[in-house]
């Protein structure tokens, strides 16, 4: 099943054991560039799926590669954004930006390396609270900051975890435009041509970001859809949102939910009600 | 917020205060004033504070001799231990071999060791370092592993995600993470330190903090007694209260999550 996507998921499982079966069979191809939302009920295994990709846990069966090599442990071609602890509390944003670039080698020496950290935190409008702790911030400005330090080590692949699920209507929103923005190369390019392996619960959120939308069902987890978004680019959260395909591509991803989160709750009647 | 606790802290202090003096009163006005109780056992304050005076250069020369036996053991046992669990802690199948020697000396009071550390311990200073060493030393390694069986999961992942390995995890991630936990094996290696000072000085002292309580009950002159209590308790408060303020320097970011 070789489709030679720059990520390429090929026939893999993962489960606990014998007993408890987590993925089934998942493959998946993903372009270089592509943004893929990947969205789905709780416990479809959507976070394991991108666990598996991060390197931070290897298949039971099948193969997962990214341009062509297996991968075989978390690395810094793929930054991680997740819901709300990618950052270290103890020390302050504009240090755990750092910390990350000098793992990643970018800068000659510590001053060169704030200076570009202090860049990013400017890019999502938080010049001013570099030296502030993560628990100092309020839910939205970390996860900006999570966004700027994956942005920082200037990786091929973003893998974010629900990057905004714990966040409010109106800090979700502004969010997802800052997001659009940066992947559509906006703020100097600093996020532009990247590959977005993005999951959520949030089937909105799953349309006005992704090309897109790969809806996971559960009992094992699997792929039950794989629906193209298309609405132009470049897009802003209102620009989709006010698109005439807008409706439909929602209406059509919460029947395919439906229909996941029907067939857990009734099993039995899966054949009569299936229409 | 800073002011609101500080208010709060201000208070506290006060009250304390208060409730020092109430007591002070009331055992004053028991012994002093009624005599009621055994006058050797409880001297009234008129005998306590002319003790404070007589006794001012050995309480003072006990508190330098504590201090010198004090400081070297604790800050030993502390390297040590963090040291020691460090390495236990990040090897899982080392721990697991360890775990139960630990568990079983840990309890062990180390005053059982006094017969063992002054016959094996060259000086008697040393020997009752060692006590003082090893009873400091089995809380803060518990903890010390502890603290890292209890690093968050999130933190890992997010480590291993950046790519930390080696000497930069422990000191970037695991070290600071399992702090909290550190530091509350610290302050329980603490507060055993000073209960093995008083044990640890009747090794042979010439002088120190428990020594003084130790020397002038048998002679039951329990004025001096009694102010030596007093002075070793306002020596741990001081100890106690440092250790808070350091442990609130580097445990800053506990507050703010």
């Amino acid at each position: 099943m070789a489709s030679g996507g720059y990520i390429d998921i090929s026939g893999v499982g993962f489960g606990y054991g014998e007993s408890q079966t987590v993925l089934e069979n998942i493959s998946l191809a993903i372009d270089r560039g592509q943004f893929a939302a990947v969205i789905g009920p709780s416990g479809c295994g959507k976070t394991t799926l991108l666990r598996l990709l991060a390197g931070l846990v290897r298949p039971t069966r099948g193969a997962v590669a990214v341009g062509g090599r297996p991968v075989e442990a978390p690395g810094l071609d793929r930054a991680v954004v997740f819901q709300d602890y990618s950052l270290f509390p103890w020390m302050t944003c504009l240090e755990n930006i750092v910390l990350a670039l000098d793992q990643a080698g970018i800068g000659r020496d510590r001053a060169e390396r704030r200076h570009v950290a202090q860049t990013f935190l400017e890019l999502v409008g938080l010049a001013d609270d570099g030296g502030k702790l993560p628990g100092e911030l309020s839910g939205g400005m970390r996860q900006r900051t999570a966004i700027a330090r994956a942005l920082a080590i200037n990786p091929p692949i973003l893998l974010m975890d629900e990057p905004f699920g714990a966040l409010d209507e109106i800090t979700r929103a502004r969010q997802q435009d800052l997001l659009l923005d940066l992947w559509q190369g906006g703020q100097g390019g600093g996020g532009a041509g990247k590959t977005v392996f993005f999951v959520t619960h949030d089937v909105e959120e799953a349309v006005i970001l992704g090309d897109r939308v790969i809806v996971m069902g559960t009992g094992p987890g699997r792929i039950v859809r794989d629906m193209t978004v298309d609405l132009p680019r470049p897009r802003t959260r209102t620009s989709s949102l006010r698109h005439p395909n807008f409706n439909g591509l929602r209406d059509r991803l919460l029947d395919e939910l439906n229909l996941v989160v029907d067939e857990r709750l009734h099993p039995a009647s899966e054949d009569g009600a299936r229409i | 917020m800073s002011s609101a606790s500080g208010r709060g802290r201000r208070f506290g202090f006060l009250c304390c205060l208060l409730i020092a003096a109430l007591l002070a009163g009331v055992y004053g006005v028991w012994t002093d004033v009624l005599r009621r109780p055994n006058a050797v056992l409880f001297p009234g304050w008129q005998k306590i504070i002319p003790a404070f005076w007589t006794g001012r250069q050995q309480l003072f020369s006990g508190l330098v001799s504590s201090m010198k036996l004090l400081i070297p053991a604790v800050a030993a046992a502390v390297l040590t231990g963090v040291t020691a669990g460090m390495v236990i802690g990040l090897h899982k199948r080392l721990e697991a071999v360890l775990i139960p020697f630990i568990r079983a000396v840990n309890p062990l009071p180390s005053t059982m060791l006094i017969p063992y550390a002054i016959a094996v311990m060259p000086t008697f200073w040393s020997s009752s370092w060692i006590i003082i060493y090893m009873g400091v030393l089995w809380p803060v390694i518990m903890n010390t592993l502890h603290g890292i069986s209890m690093l968050e999961p999130r933190w890992i992942d997010n480590a291993r995600c950046l790519g930390l390995r080696g000497r930069r995890l422990i000191t970037k991630v695991v070290l600071p993470g399992a702090m909290p936990q550190i530091f509350a094996g610290i302050n329980a290696g603490l507060i055993r330190s000073f209960l093995l000072l008083t044990v640890a000085e009747m090794i042979g002292a010439k002088a120190g903090l428990g020594f003084f309580v130790q020397y002038y009950a048998d002679f039951a002159k329990y004025n001096l007694v009694i102010a030596g209590m007093i002075w070793l308790s306002l020596v741990v408060v001081s100890i106690m209260t440092l250790f808070d303020l350091l442990k609130k320097r580097l445990l800053y970011w506990t507050q703010k999550r």
